[in-house]
């Protein structure tokens, strides 16, 4: 099975945020709440004229250990076959252990007001009926059906690739085996599955 | 508790492409006009658009979509829409959203019966377009005013963008496409220098961005000139953070340079320019020797053959100087020997010309204009001369200056100096211009006529552009007002404009009843504006509101899709289907796309019930005016479309078998498939399938169509115009002026340099969320992710240095006075050490006013509010950063 993980290139990313967008009418996030799954930092750094802006799209790094799924105490938060850290509307009690836990801070509590506004929005084609923490899904439901996640198949800077990081040919295989791409506080021992290169 | 198993079926969320049925359509949220699809599906019993993915088949976006591409279908919901023809309430002032439905019949009977009671005659109309009219209906707004009599037409993009900057390339290398202009090849260049673009790159134009990213991925250099850090510009590996205005100067500066260093392509320049034409000076000026025909065209220039040491003559108009006009080769010498003379004349070359020309602009020259320093604007050059391929960007949107269309023009020279079109890394000409140029030159060598809207580069504006210059073109003898205002400037002894192309030049004056044409006054009583939000996109905002609500106007109809600020004041309002509903009414190539291609939309979703397309409603007006028959042959002469079918068509769409889009858009397909070898319904079906086909790919043409080292371009010789043919008939035909010097010269900013502690130089520029001056930050995804980031996009930059000084801290409303007018304006601070210390910075993209537009209305600063009426003399390109702005807490 593939092991599936993101590289984001931030030497091409220019803060444009398609993936912001994309993600929000894939996923249907409350971004009426200004609550989204990936976003993109916008670092300014340095005095004039020596002065650095950077851009960083943060999205959740689907860890190999997450520590959000360890604390869920309903097991809501669990590994989907892909290896994807998912969490279960259903189970899920809203008591945001997980959004202490996560140290990246990747996950937002999809509220009574957003799922009404997400109703009064989508009408019976909303995703998300019920309270929840909620979080990137590595766009599971296209990630299944063959396509990339929607914030990687929009990306005009082609930033953000998605594969199977076993792969060597594969293009964020090569860039993680070569060393390139390191993922982010790799002290904290998560081991994420995205990866950036700076 | 369930199993694991259960738990990840429950937990499966959905997305909203699933299921979905993907409909190809043009994007419609910023020019680019990139390739998408619309997915589909049935919810609540309706056809709905959930999703919109860049169209993976596009040569031009690659299968990418930005944050406006993205969020865009929400524009077909927004509970605002227009959707019901409205009238004004008698009684109420244009500006007050206070409308009655109608029927379209009541609507179109009305717009008649006031043409009527205000006794408007067809010159005292003028048609208004936005950048959508442009790229979508020229051949149905074109054909429109000539069959009709109207000669004006105001078009949004001119005097900002397209002839307030892409000119300027265009008088060197003879392009001109609506809108997109050439594709820098970022992808293969080497060293990247770009000048006041963060627009045309990181802000966002997805086909040039998906090609940028490469760049950056790749490792190439990328130098950026702009007085902040734009998004464009914190991409650079060296940002330079220029003099406003002053761009110009480190052009010339990096030109001196590389003439002096031979850092140039030798043979390109010999090959391919008219750097080696012989010249003589005659009173101060530089003039070619040639010879030209009645018409004014070229027949032939002089070089020095290097090999024989000979005089010949070339001809006149060609792509190469390899080959006289005997046929014999050649090798043109770049310069001739000190003394040289011909007939007793002093005689250089062109080349030596520029090199006495450019003495001046040294690096320390360049240092004291620019605020860089010189050993800094030296080692560009010299990095810029010695890597290939280099590249400048050709920039995009203009305005900001008198001086743009000079510095657009520098851009060009230097790409020129590297030889750098349609090669690898360089500037490349689009599939469809390639096509035309193709047509153009077979027609030319057979003696035939081109259709207008088939004339390659320049040739299309000069032509099309020149006939409502003439007032012989017209049977009623009045050319556009622009031109009747700038022959009432010359006789005024003022420089008017020369070629004040679609043009808002003297429009407030004809409203006003001041403008005088024969002695009569030339008014202008009625506008019918198309996608045009001139409250917004022109300068300034009084001045438009003052057109529009004056007494003399007796008539405003606004075809649009939501309540922009300016449909609030029209006294009609026909409300027009979106790009997700519609079926367009023609077959387009693929914008910039180095593939020769076509493409179209197809309607995803049902149009609104009441809404029209544009076609439909011009159709509808040209009945009424009773021109209905001379508008089809007018259609047909502009595109080559075939007369007969078109009779057909229309005659079904008159008989209410189909509507008027459905009729223009069978005859689109026919001709193409015509073209193609295809049946229609194969056009149809396969660009169904695709959304885009691909008719020849760039490696295919470059093979035999490649400009200059296969074909001649559209300027007067041919070649690439270092020295400017088209500006030296406007010295002779209007006397000299430094703006159109044909050599190379510079024109510093009109800027005061000793400003006051509150004073400042004032810059703008655009956010990637939201197109300049656009109702599409009318969107409830865009504007979350605009106000996200509230101090960069809606602030007013001001450096932290001077901001102390004056006491302003982040999130503080200052007020902003422009020096020069006297408007004024409030705005937040966002203090930055971003930004220059001598200079501020807003964006053009928000402050929308009208209530109805829920998300945008209120949030943010117009630029329109701050920025005067001035307009530079070539084009009336508006002066949009030509003063200095006081800011006080």
């Amino acid at each position: 099975m593939s092991r599936y993980g993101m590289v984001i290139d931030l030497r091409s990313c220019v803060g444009c945020q398609a993936c912001s967008a994309a993600c929000a009418l894939e996923n249907q996030t409350p971004y009426w709440s200004d609550k989204w799954r990936t976003k993109v930092m916008d670092i300014q750094k340095g005095e004039y004229p020596s002065t650095g802006r950077y851009f960083v799209p943060t999205i959740c790094m689907h860890c190999e250990e997450p520590a959000c799924m360890t604390v869920c105490p309903s097991k809501a938060t669990f590994k989907s076959d892909e290896g994807f850290v998912l969490v279960n509307y259903d189970t899920c009690l809203g008591c945001k252990a997980c959004m202490a836990a996560c140290p990246y801070g990747a996950r937002y509590v999809y509220d009574k007001k957003d799922v009404a506004q997400e109703k009064e929005v989508y009408g019976e084609a909303s995703q998300h009926k019920k309270v929840h923490v909620d979080k990137c899904t590595f766009c599971q439901d296209r990630v299944t059906r063959g396509l990339e996640p929607a914030c990687v198949s929009t990306c005009p800077t082609l930033s953000r690739q998605f594969g199977d990081l076993d792969d060597p040919t594969s293009t964020v295989g090569k860039a993680v085996s070569s060393g390139l791409a390191k993922p982010l506080r790799p002290d904290l021992g998560t081991k994420p599955r995205v990866y950036y290169i700076y | 508790m369930s199993s694991l198993k259960e738990r990840k079926v429950a937990a499966r969320q959905t997305t909203s492409s699933r299921d979905v049925e993907w409909v190809p359509s043009i994007c419609n949220f910023c020019s680019t006009v990139c390739n998408v699809r619309v997915g589909v599906k049935t919810i609540d019993g309706k056809k709905t658009a959930v999703k919109i993915e860049g169209n993976p088949n596009s040569p031009l976006n690659r299968g990418k979509t930005c944050a406006r591409g993205q969020a865009g279908l929400r524009q077909t919901y927004d509970a605002q829409r227009l959707t019901i023809p409205l009238i004004r309430v008698s009684g109420s002032k244009r500006g007050e959203w206070n409308f009655r439905p109608a029927s379209w019949e009541e609507a179109y009977g009305y717009v008649m019966s006031k043409l009527e009671e205000h006794q408007v005659r067809p010159w005292e109309m003028s048609m208004v377009g936005g950048w959508t009219s442009c790229v979508f209906y020229m051949p149905l707004a074109l054909s429109f005013v000539f069959s009709t009599g109207i000669p004006n037409i105001v078009a949004s993009p001119m005097q900002q963008c397209v002839a307030a900057g892409h000119f300027g390339n265009d008088l060197v290398t003879g392009n001109f496409n609506f809108h997109d202009e050439v594709l820098a090849d970022f992808e293969n260049a080497k060293y990247i220098l770009l000048s006041m673009t963060n627009s045309g790159v990181a802000a966002a134009s997805t086909s040039r961005l998906v090609r940028f990213a490469e760049a950056k991925k790749r490792g190439a250099k990328v130098v950026v000139l702009d007085p902040r850090l734009s998004e464009t510009a914190a991409k650079a590996d060296e940002w330079l953070p220029i003099k406003p205005g002053t761009d110009g100067a480190f052009f010339l500066a990096l030109i001196h340079i590389m003439l002096r260093k031979d850092l140039y392509d030798e043979e390109f320049l010999i090959k391919h320019t008219n750097m080696p034409f012989l010249a003589l000076e005659n009173q101060g000026m530089v003039v070619p020797l040639m010879e030209s025909d009645e018409q004014g065209f070229p027949t032939s220039f002089r070089v020095l053959d290097r090999i024989s040491g000979e005089v010949r003559q070339l001809p006149g108009y060609s792509n190469t100087n390899a080959v006289d006009k005997e046929g014999k080769n050649l090798v043109p010498a770049l310069e001739v020997p000190p003394g040289f003379t011909l007939d007793g004349h002093k005689v250089k070359t062109i080349f030596q010309y520029m090199l006495e020309q450019t003495a001046k602009f040294t690096p320390a020259w360049a240092e004291q204009e620019t605020g860089l320093p010189a050993a800094t604007i030296e080692r560009i050059a010299l990095e810029f001369g010695q890597t290939r391929p280099a590249l400048v960007d050709p920039g995009w949107h203009g305005a900001r200056y008198e001086n743009i269309l000079n510095t657009r023009r520098l851009q060009a020279v230097l790409q020129a100096l590297v030889g750098g079109f349609d090669t690898p890394g360089g500037w490349l000409m689009s599939g469809e211009y390639h096509e035309k140029l193709l047509a153009f030159l077979k027609a030319k060598q057979e003696g035939k006529e081109v259709p207008v809207l088939s004339l390659p580069g320049l040739q299309f504006p000069l032509t099309a552009a020149g006939k409502f210059f003439n007032p012989a073109e017209w049977s009623h003898g009045h050319p556009s007002f622009a031109m009747a205002k700038s022959m009432a400037d010359k006789a005024e002894g003022k420089p008017g404009v020369i070629f004040p192309a679609f043009s808002d030049y003297g429009l407030e004056e004809a409203v006003e009843g001041k403008l005088m044409f024969n002695g009569e006054p030339y008014r202008i009583k009625a506008l019918l504006m198309n996608a045009a939000n001139p409250v917004r996109h022109f300068y300034p905002d009084t001045r438009w509101k003052n057109i529009l609500t004056h007494p003399n106007m007796g008539l405003v109809v606004a075809i649009d899709i939501v309540p922009s600020d300016t449909a609030a004041y029209a006294d009609v309002i026909l409300p027009n289907q979106n790009y997700i509903e519609r079926d367009e009414p023609f077959l387009y190539g693929a914008g910039p796309a180095t593939d020769l291609a076509l493409t179209t939309r197809f309607s995803a979703v049902e149009p609104q019930p009441q809404t029209k397309g544009t076609a439909d409603i011009l159709f509808e007006f040209a009945i009424g005016f009773g021109a209905l028959d001379k508008f089809m042959e007018t259609i047909s002469a502009f595109s080559g479309y075939d007369l007969a079918e078109i009779k057909e068509e229309v005659g079904k769409a008159t008989n209410g078998e189909q509507t008027f889009t459905q009729a223009i858009r069978s005859v689109s397909f026919k001709h193409h498939a015509r073209n193609l070898g295809l049946t229609p319904d194969q056009l149809e079906k396969t660009l169904r399938e695709k959304g885009v086909l691909v008719v020849e790919a760039k490696e295919k043409l470059m093979e035999h169509a490649a400009i200059c080292r296969q074909l001649p371009v559209p300027t007067p010789s041919g070649r690439i115009e270092i020295y400017s043919l088209l500006l030296a008939g406007f010295v002779r035909q209007e006397g000299y002026r430094i703006n159109w010097d044909p050599g190379l010269v510079y024109m510093p900013p009109a800027l005061n340099q000793e400003k006051k502690p509150d004073e400042f130089f004032f810059t703008y520029g655009k956010t990637p969320t939201v197109s300049y001056a656009s109702t599409n930050s009318n969107n409830p995804i865009l504007m979350a992710l605009s106000k996200a980031k509230e101090d960069e996009f809606m602030g007013l930059w001001i450096h932290p240095q001077r901001a102390s000084l004056l006491n302003i801290m982040t999130g503080d409303t200052v007020t902003v006075e422009n020096c020069l007018s006297g408007q004024k304006v409030q705005i937040n601070a966002f203090v930055t050490e971003m930004i220059r210390p001598d200079t501020v910075f807003m964006s053009s993209s928000f402050g929308t006013e009208n209530p109805l537009l829920k998300y945008s209305s209120g949030v943010g600063t117009a630029l329109n509010r701050l920025v005067p009426y001035q307009v530079e003399p070539i084009v009336s390109a508006f002066k949009t950063q030509e003063f200095t702005v006081r800011v006080t807490k």
